[in-house]
């Protein structure tokens, strides 16, 4: 590499971190002018975007990325005339200049795939769309993507935004960068430092020892002394004076060692208590360096809550409470989507309309509550709306009819069990699917990453009255309370939080349920397996027979539980996770290992892995919920109808390659004619046609009974909210909109209807 | 071509030269200059570690290894094939140990009290290689390597370098550390 690339990369890296601060400052800045505050904050937060689009145009051109140097060009000019009071950003510009900061964005994800700037992004179409705005004349392309706002009813009720409590205060202060992979070292050593202290220990130990072996001589002396002075009174001579003096002499000789000796191991011993209360000190300080408070993820809460709204029509409060709760900065990074889901959740399905608001005497602005605090060694996270509640009937209705679950056990099944039933993917009770959430995915992959971090999700809901989602963390990932269990002669970990319960077993608790091995729990079967088994390690392990009896440890993760047989318990320890390395990148049932303070390496065991591994081999019968439905038996065919060849033929394309027979269609008055003819599983239809549109082609299928329960897919260039709706009223069962029209989104949306 | 010789010519004072020939010299002059890559077996010899597993010798570039130690509590690791021996503790860091021989196709290793572990660094991975016995750290000549020949040793010829005069299979560590199968990465279904 020359000297220049070199440079280059050193640049290009420094370039990375001064974007993503001032991208998230420039934001951060724009929520809050958006508020309309006063006067004199309007002017310091219009300075300080100036400020930052400035820096950013000249940082851009230091590292030669002509095209954000052009976008913070043109914000920048933005900025200077609000900043100059010739202009007044209006609620359009104001959705052009967050479009302006995503287009960075854009450009800086297509730098990390190799592209240069993607063709798709139209970066000149934006600026003369940006410049038209602000200066004033009528913006032509009908490819603007702000979205029609649909009037609210009540035309007094104010636009839609996002208002932030003021006590959701963005955290700031004083910090210092520093690559994790430093901190990681520092935890070793320190985990190091308990290896010392034990040895430590082992001194002071013999150190006792000695002092003991001293103290049983003086005794033995003790006794002999006696004699000995009488002896030498009755037979004083010469050399029994000397003798005498030699053992006066030892005796007082003792006596000193013996003091010394015990002086000084007290003193080991206070430092040895020093040494340890440092150690532990300088441990929980280091664990605490990769703690961040919850409310950095804020800012990036608050823009998504904003386009969320805009774009549905309404208006929503985010509360906050706990925003300072620190946690592990992994967790942070972990849970940042599944949060993002949770909320996005709230608005979409969780507050109503304006309208059905007002009817039930709700106040007009939706609330969404989250809060944070730690609760011992865990963070406890909770989202609650006061929307709709979830109706647990359309749950009820859609397991069934999905296959998840059959109807009897649907029927009996408990208000927590259906509650339960949301985050299994597939299933989505939302009557429309958009390509924003409704797709029933978003919560499995929630909890499964809650999972993967040893933290639960649980969900409460009351039907009118809203749905309160509650995250129970681990409060820092660089240790965890483990349990230590003994099984095929070895010692495992296993994560405390994935642990249910611990309950002993003897044969006679033993059924066989269907050919595998279950026992009794909580009135129900519940599947057992031995450890060994399930990892299939070789080694002896216990038997059970007769009068003897063996732990079993319940695990429960994914929704599922097994009882896990294992030789012997052997205690329960906060542990350091270490991983595995990159050659044992991902080991099934393994999570990594640790070293306990006598040196020896243990495995820490993944739970998830583990029930779905024991799972393979307990018969499906003992599980109330089936996992994913079987793959389609036949293949299913589907009608695409639309105006344009290109996008017939794309779409054409893209559903055989996946394995569907595909019929195709011109308008909607071709469409009907082609049912008529050979029946099709789904319709993917086009908005725009000749003849008959998308809408009064959904109209009169769903209108017509041998039609009505055939899913329809409208697929269209435009991203508007009265379009939306006009799909929900007509019927159709999701909406996907072609600017984000990728494969992956369509075939997901048709995997979940058919 | 005498291409040494150019960098140190030094034109006459009064010669004129063509723009082609100072770009050539300057080419010279900068590849003369340039460092080459550290190369693992380049030129006439390569230091290399040599260590007995089980009746064969083996040996590998000095250039990787980082250290040598006594294998000490090897914990066997569920799920993971065959050559993954297990996981150690090596001052303070978990290493994953791996049987070449097994991961090469051969009888596994045998393991006994006085086994080591050659803790090494190729590719960006760092694992701890099984050893029945250290033998010797030292240069060996390169010139008069023999093609890994299946009469010669049964280990594939894709993993050797070649095979010296005394029956020592130079393994190529980067082959074998870079092989697809080498990385564990398996998800339970």
């Amino acid at each position: 590499m020359t000297l220049d690339e070199d440079l280059l990369k050193q640049l290009m890296v420094s370039f990375r971190e001064e974007l993503t601060e001032r991208v998230a400052a420039i934001n951060a800045g724009l929520l809050s002018l958006e508020q309309e505050p006063e006067e004199a904050q309007q002017v310091a937060l219009l300075e300080e975007l100036f400020r930052h689009v400035h820096s950013l145009k000249g940082a851009a051109r230091a590292v030669s990325l002509k095209p954000i140097e052009e976008l913070a060009h043109g914000m920048e000019d933005v900025f200077g005339a609000a900043k100059r009071g010739t202009i007044n950003l209006s609620e359009t510009l104001f959705d052009l200049l967050y479009q302006g900061m995503d287009l960075i964005g854009n450009v800086m994800a297509n730098l990390d795939t190799g592209q240069e700037i993607g063709p798709d992004l139209d970066l000149s179409g934006y600026l003369v769309r940006l410049a038209a705005a602000w200066r004033g004349q009528p913006i032509q392309s009908p490819q603007i993507e702000a979205p029609a706002i649909v009037p609210p009813p009540d035309s007094e009720a104010p636009a839609p935004k996002v208002v932030l409590e003021p006590s959701a205060q963005v955290w700031s202060g004083e910090t210092i960068r520093v690559p994790t992979t430093r901190l990681d070292d520092l935890m070793a050593q320190a985990g190091e430092l308990l290896v010392t202290r034990l040895r430590v220990a082992q001194q002071i130990e013999e150190l006792t020892d000695l002092q003991s072996l001293l103290t049983s001589w003086q005794k033995e002396w003790q006794r002999v002394r006696g004699n000995l002075q009488q002896y030498w009174r009755e037979n004083g001579s010469d050399e029994g004076a000397l003798i005498h003096n030699w053992v006066e002499h030892n005796e007082e000789y003792l006596h000193t060692l013996t003091d010394w000796l015990s002086q000084h191991t007290r003193r080991v011993s206070d430092d040895a208590t020093r040494l340890t209360l440092v150690s532990d000190q300088l441990q929980e300080g280091i664990k605490r360096m990769r703690m961040l408070p919850l409310a950095t993820l804020l800012p990036t809460f608050r823009r998504m809550l904003r386009d969320l709204a805009r774009s549905k029509g309404g208006d929503v409060v985010l509360k906050v409470e706990g925003g300072e709760t620190e946690m592990d900065k992994h967790v942070l990074e972990q849970i940042k989507d599944p949060l993002m889901h949770l909320l996005r959740n709230c608005v979409d399905h969780g507050i109503e309309p304006l309208a059905e608001r007002k009817r039930q005497g709700k106040p007009l602005r939706g609330t969404i509550l989250l809060r944070a605090e730690r609760r011992a060694n865990f963070i406890v996270v909770e989202i609650s709306d006061d929307g709709t509640g979830i109706d647990l009937e359309a749950v009820r209705e859609a397991a069934v009819r999905r296959g998840i679950m059959a109807a009897e056990a649907a029927d009996e099944a408990s208000e927590q069990a259906l509650l339960n039933l949301i985050f299994h993917s597939g299933l989505s009770t939302s009557t429309m699917i958009t390509e924003v959430s409704g797709r029933g995915i978003g919560l499995d992959v929630v909890r499964k990453h809650v999972e993967n971090l040893q933290g639960r999700v649980e969900v409460q809901s009351v039907r009118g009255e809203g749905t309160t989602f509650t995250l129970t963390l681990p409060f820092t990932l660089a240790s965890t309370r483990c349990l230590l269990v003994q099984a095929g002669g070895l010692p495992y970990a296993v994560p405390l939080a994935a642990v249910e319960k611990l309950v002993p077993v003897r044969p006679e608790d033993i059924a066989v349920v269907e050919g595998k091995d279950a026992i009794r729990y909580q009135d129900r079967p519940l599947a057992l397996a031995r450890l060994v088994d399930v990892l299939k390690m070789p080694g002896t392990s216990e038997d059970l027979t007769g009068e003897g009896k063996l732990p079993a440890v319940i695990l429960s993760a994914g929704g599922h539980r097994i009882a896990f047989l294992v030789d012997g318990l052997l205690g329960e320890q906060e542990l350091v996770v270490k991983n595995l390395g990159r050659q044992l990148s991902r080991v099934p049932n393994v999570a990594g290992a640790t070293i306990l303070g006598t040196g020896q390496v243990v495995l820490i065991l993944n739970a998830v892995d583990l029930v779905k591994s024991a799972q393979r081999t307990a018969s499906p019968s003992l599980l109330s919920i089936q996992e994913e439905a079987a793959a389609p038996q036949e293949r299913k065919t589907i009608l695409i109808v639309d105006d344009s060849i290109t996008t017939r033929t794309l779409e054409k394309n893209i559903l055989t390659t996946a394995g569907y027979n595909v019929l195709l269609a011109l308008d909607g008055q071709e469409a009907l004619s082609a049912l008529a003819e050979s029946p099709c599983d789904l319709i993917v239809s086009d908005l725009d046609m000749p003849r008959m549109d998308g809408f009064e082609l959904t109209r009169q299928l769903k209108g017509d009974d041998r039609y009505r329960e055939l899913p329809v897919i409208l697929v269209t260039s435009l991203d508007s909210a009265e379009d939306k709706v006009k799909g929900i009223e007509v019927g159709a069962d999701a909406y996907i909109v072609k600017g984000a029209f990728d494969q992956d989104s369509l075939l997901e949306t048709i995997q979940q209807l058919i | 071509m005498n291409a040494e010789k150019e960098p140190l010519a030094i034109p006459e004072g009064d010669e004129e030269m063509s723009p082609e020939e100072v770009a050539r010299i300057l080419q010279t002059r900068a590849e003369s200059l340039a460092q080459p890559p550290a190369e693992e077996f380049a030129g006439s010899t390569a230091q290399v570690v040599i260590f007995a597993l089980g009746e064969e010798s083996y040996g590998i570039g000095a250039t990787h290894v980082e250290n040598i130690y006594p294998l000490e509590g090897l914990t066997p690791v569920p799920c993971t094939p065959d050559f993954v021996a297990g996981i150690v503790n090596l001052r303070g860091r978990i290493f994953p140990v791996i049987d070449l021989r097994s991961f090469m196709g051969l009888d596994a290793v045998a393991v006994d009290e006085n086994t080591q572990v050659i803790a090494v660094s190729v590719a960006g991975l760092e694992v701890g290689l099984l050893a029945n016995d250290v033998q010797s750290v030292g240069a060996i000549p390169l010139g008069n390597l023999e093609p890994a020949l299946p009469t010669v040793t049964h280990v594939a010829a894709e993993y050797t370098r070649g095979v010296t005069p005394d029956m020592t299979v130079l393994l190529d560590l980067e082959a074998i550390m870079q092989d697809r199968r080498m990385i564990v990465h398996d998800e339970v279904q």
